[in-house]
């Protein structure tokens, strides 16, 4: 939407939708989902318990082959 | 903290500032430094959404719609935020960049699933997911299970492979090697 908006005396003024009449900038547009950000909050702090669990200096992972091993997810 | 503003970000990365504002308009990325309110108001960053923009540039080059890459930031905000309660002197951009980092990579898997990646120097690789990201855009998205199950990893028969399991086409991305190519000098 394209908002005119005319002064008295001035030129009239263009407003794209980004930005309202009043000069306030519109909020972020919502993407996901509240229950997708609630996945993906909950997949961020799993990655973060394992990335502190295997820093962890007594932890003393053994030196060899990656070997991927599955820890979530959505099936 | 650091602050940088969207010119000094654009010149940086090398991108106009057109398409850093998308990514803000759009909420992939979140100004930690201060939102723009209005005319005349600039927003703030920091060097956490350096990198940040310089992912979800390299994700929407790879022709990523914008809401995976929106959900890859936010897992990667989220991640940094939890650490960081644990690890108070974490900071995302400088671990990663460091000579010992661990290499965390996002998969994407036949072009419909999100996976994470950590792999460790000294110790197994840890692999996070899937998500289908085909269900993000949804107008009504499904229930998504509150505790994620835990998938068994069977040895792909046939196709790509990898520790996702790929059949015909897969997406890896470096956000270590990301945060290392940044020159954060100004």
């Amino acid at each position: 939407m394209i908002v005119t908006v005319y002064h008295r005396g001035m030129r009239p003024v263009l407003r794209s939708n980004v930005n309202s009449p009043d000069g306030v900038r519109k909020p972020p547009s919502d993407l996901l989902s509240p229950e997708v950000l609630a996945l993906l909050d909950h997949l961020a702090e799993e990655i973060a318990a394992e990335y502190l669990r295997l820093l962890a200096p007594e932890t003393g992972t053994p030196i060899g082959p990656v070997q991927p091993r599955v820890v979530g997810g959505e099936r | 903290m650091t602050e940088w503003t969207l010119a000094q970000v654009s010149r940086l990365l090398h991108e106009p500032q057109h398409r850093l504002i998308y990514l803000c308009e759009k909420g992939a990325v979140v100004p930690d430094l201060g939102e723009a309110r209005g005319r005349g108001s600039s927003r703030g960053f920091s060097e956490r959404n350096i990198l940040e923009f310089a992912l979800a540039l390299r994700l929407r080059k790879l022709e990523l719609p914008v809401t995976v890459v929106a959900a890859v930031v936010r897992v990667l905000r989220r991640f940094a935020e939890v650490v960081r309660k644990s690890e108070p002197g974490f900071d995302i951009v400088t671990s990663l960049r460091g000579p010992n980092a661990v290499d965390l990579r996002i998969l994407v898997k036949d072009g419909e699933q999100l996976f994470f990646l950590l792999v460790f120097r000294t110790g197994p690789a840890r692999l996070f997911g899937p998500l289908d990201f085909r269900k993000f855009g949804a107008r009504r998205p499904p229930s998504v299970p509150r505790r994620i199950p835990e998938l068994s990893l069977q040895a792909p028969q046939e196709g790509l492979g990898g520790p996702e399991g790929s059949r015909e086409a897969r997406i890896e991305v470096s956000v270590t090697e990301i945060a290392r190519g940044l020159r954060l000098a100004r």
